[in-house]
């Protein structure tokens, strides 16, 4: 009987070890898998891995025709594609960086892409992408800047980019009485147009939220721009351009002001702003239940329907309204990147090389919502819709998110500062402190 | 001698696999959140260095001291709610009533339903453009314009009502099993000494639900300080910060500002904090039992 009793717990405690040594093997199962992957190249195979950020089944027939086609081109070369969730990408992404595991190709965004770069994980691009000389004569100097650090490096090639222009319903446009040949081009105008929509139509003439979200943020910082002519965050003094420039933080100022009308005086928006994001009202302007609001080519996809009928479309864009200092909105610029730990750098940059080929950028841009962004792509008949026009031009005088490790921060301190300011909880000069003071006590450097 | 020896160590090797699994699933992460707590630690749990007391800096200031109040509120507000609806219907569908069992059946949905979905179901139903309880009272004529349930003033309101919606099941469920243990003897002796209707509930029934509802309690309240992707997915912690709890300053604190070190004070903090306030309910419990 005391035998039973003694036997049990040892049996438990036999068990519990068994269970550690089993984790234990699953972990080194890892690492065979990398010394056989290992000697797959030694054999004079090279093996790539591929990687995406977001949905596998959106990506997967995007790419595997790509790498299908690269792989007859380079029977040496294995490609292994590999797609990951956004939400995972953070924390996932870095924690490969640490231990030196970033696919050969990686795709960042820029949220996670100036951490890692900061880091050291990734390699400085920009010999390899000047040596090129098609490829960077095909993209836009505009969009190379925001892919470029202060002090010259690239480490990602811009691939998936888009900016907030203007979409506008051409049938409320006539209704009220407006040209829908020509939408407005300022700030001033837009409110003007909207305010003409709403009394004419009865239907608020633009959409507009200022949940505190990222796109909200990017809708300020686009603001911010098109009133100062720069880009709200330096990076190269690690600091908002308005914290030191008076110039810059009166002309901010009056953006948040205006924003706050917008939001409160003139009566032209949806009701309850504060509970929408900026762009979570496709839906309200696909059903006609607004004229005008801010949106990128991101909303291409969503709106293909209407947008398939050509001139019969009662959707078209314009640029995004331009401040005292023009149209400038933040350009979303993420792309393909080649780790510092990769050992097969040579390859790695060639599969960028097929990536970034016109017809390819074509399929990921369309097939993903994308602006063309290659020179070469832009007299496409895939783009010659009459709403790319804008969405095209406007590419030309983005302006950057912050170059920051940080960006996920100092954008939330300006989306919560900027919401505060529109819903006159705060004064302009209030908020723009706020945003100052929350990223210095947050600042991770 | 040796067998008073073997029967004193055999109580301990009964208990070495669970402590084992203890250590393993408490004890080390806690140890781990404790030391992250004291230093600067990136996304990734890298220790960068260690940095005192610096993480706890933030516990005094005034944002946190909002952020605690309006936690505090929260749970208070949410736990009082589903305590009256949960009770009400709980006594409800003890009776023998038609159709109990589908009742009984239906009403466990909220609490099945996952936060997410919950919290992504609520903000389009009371979404100010397309909602269906906006619609549904605009075209009865009992408002004229929208209601922003998720504006600056009532999207507190409306994230507590919601956890009463999600919270409630559970209590209905605990205080029915518990309903059902009370003896049909206690009830008809209660009748014969004339203690019907509210008198019958404060003398008999509450007295005889008491160690269940501070149970009960006690696991809502915990649970409510931890909730965090319901608010999160209906209001993101906005507007102004109006529903910002201390499990959204915490992923914020990780996730946004990269900050491991000072969502960990914060995580510290609210788990003393529940904890304290969970032994003196269940002490205060104990006490009253006995008397």
């Amino acid at each position: 009987m005391v035998q039973d009793f003694v036997r049990i717990p040892i049996l438990a405690v036999l068990l519990c070890v068994s269970t550690v040594i089993s984790l234990a093997a699953c972990g080194s199962s890892g690492e065979t898998e990398g010394e056989s992957s290992a000697e797959g190249s030694s054999s004079g195979q090279t093996e790539l891995t591929l990687l995406r950020l977001g949905d596998l089944v959106k990506a997967e027939p995007i790419f595997s025709p790509i790498i299908e086609s690269f792989e007859a081109e380079n029977p040496d070369i294995t490609v292994n594609f590999e797609a990951m969730a956004w939400d995972e990408a953070t924390t996932k992404l870095k924690l490969l960086g640490a231990q030196g595991d970033l696919p050969d190709v990686t795709f960042v965004n820029i949220a996670n892409g100036w951490d890692l770069a900061a880091e050291g994980y990734l390699m400085d691009l920009t010999e390899l992408f000047e040596s090129d000389e098609t490829l960077s004569s095909e993209i836009p100097q505009s969009v190379i800047d925001i892919a470029t650090t202060d002090d010259g490096a690239m480490y990602w090639i811009p691939s998936a980019t888009g900016a907030f222009g203007l979409w506008y319903n051409k049938e409320l446009f006539e209704q009220a009485g407006l040209d829908p040949e020509s939408p407005p081009t300022t700030v001033e105008e837009m409110i003007s147009y909207a305010q003409t929509i709403t009394e004419e139509t009865g239907v608020p003439g633009l959409g507009w939220g200022i949940s505190a979200t990222e796109d909200f943020a990017h809708v300020v910082e686009s603001f911010y721009s098109s009133y100062t002519g720069e880009d709200i965050w330096s990076d190269k003094d690690k600091c908002f351009t308005f914290e030191n420039n008076e110039e810059n933080r009166e002309l901010f100022a009056q953006a948040l002001e205006e924003m706050a009308a917008i939001t409160n005086d003139y009566g032209i928006t949806q009701p309850n702003p504060v509970e929408y994001n900026p762009s979570g009202m496709r839906t309200l302007f696909r059903d006609g239940q607004m004229g005008m609001y801010l949106d990128g080519v991101w909303a291409v996809k969503e709106l293909l329907t209407e947008l398939d009928k050509g001139e019969e479309s009662k959707f078209n864009t314009g640029l995004f309204p331009a401040g005292p200092a023009g149209s400038h909105p933040v350009m979303g610029c993420d792309g393909w990147a080649i780790p510092e730990a990769c050992e097969n750098k040579e390859e790695a940059w060639e599969l960028i090389q097929c990536l970034m080929s016109s017809d390819n950028q074509t399929s990921h841009a369309l097939q993903w919502g994308l602006l063309p962004i290659l020179e070469s792509e832009k007299g496409k008949e895939e783009f010659s819709g009459e709403y790319w026009d804008a969405l095209i031009e406007q590419e030309s005088t983005v302006a950057a998110r912050p170059k920051d490790r940080n960006v996920a921060m100092i954008e939330q301190a300006v989306a919560d500062g900027a919401q505060a300011a529109a819903m006159r909880s705060m004064t302009p000069d209030e908020a723009m402190d706020y945003m100052i003071d929350t990223v210095k006590a947050n600042y991770n450097g | 001698m040796k067998k008073t020896k073997k029967k004193n160590v055999l109580p301990y090797i009964y208990l070495t696999p669970a402590v084992i699994i203890i250590i393993a699933i408490f004890a080390i992460p806690l140890i781990n959140l404790l030391w992250y707590s004291f230093a600067r630690v990136d996304l990734i749990g890298n220790f960068q260095n260690w940095v005192g007391l610096k993480n706890y800096e933030y516990l005094l200031t005034d944002d946190f001291a909002a952020t605690l109040i309006r936690t505090l509120l929260w749970v208070i507000f949410g736990i009082t709610g589903i305590f009256i609806v949960g009770t009400t219907l709980a006594l409800a569908l003890n009776k023998p009533i038609p159709g109990r069992g589908f009742f009984r059946t239906v009403i466990i949905i909220p609490w099945v339903i996952p936060h997410v979905f919950a919290g992504t179901m609520w903000s389009w139903v009371l979404n100010s453009s397309n909602g269906i309880v906006n619609i549904v009272l605009m075209n009865l004529g009992l408002i004229e314009q929208p209601i922003s349930f998720l504006g600056q003033h009532l999207a507190f309101p409306t994230v507590v009502f919601i956890r009463i919606w999600k919270g409630v099941p559970f209590l209905v469920m605990s205080l029915l099993s518990a309903l059902q243990t009370i003896p049909s003897d206690v009830e008809e002796a209660a009748k014969l000494d004339g203690a019907i209707g509210l008198k019958y509930f404060r003398h008999i029934t509450l007295p005889l639900l008491r160690p269940v509802m501070v149970m009960s309690g006690t696991i809502l309240m915990a649970w409510s300080f931890t909730i965090f992707d319901l608010v999160y997915v209906i209001t993101g912690g906005g507007p102004l910060n109006v529903t910002e709890l201390l499990s959204i300053t915490i992923y914020k604190k990780a996730f946004i500002n990269s900050d491991l070190g000072g969502a960990a004070a914060i995580a510290i903090f609210t788990m003393v904090f529940v904890s304290i306030i969970a032994f003196f309910l269940m002490k205060h419990n104990a006490k009253e039992e006995k008397q």
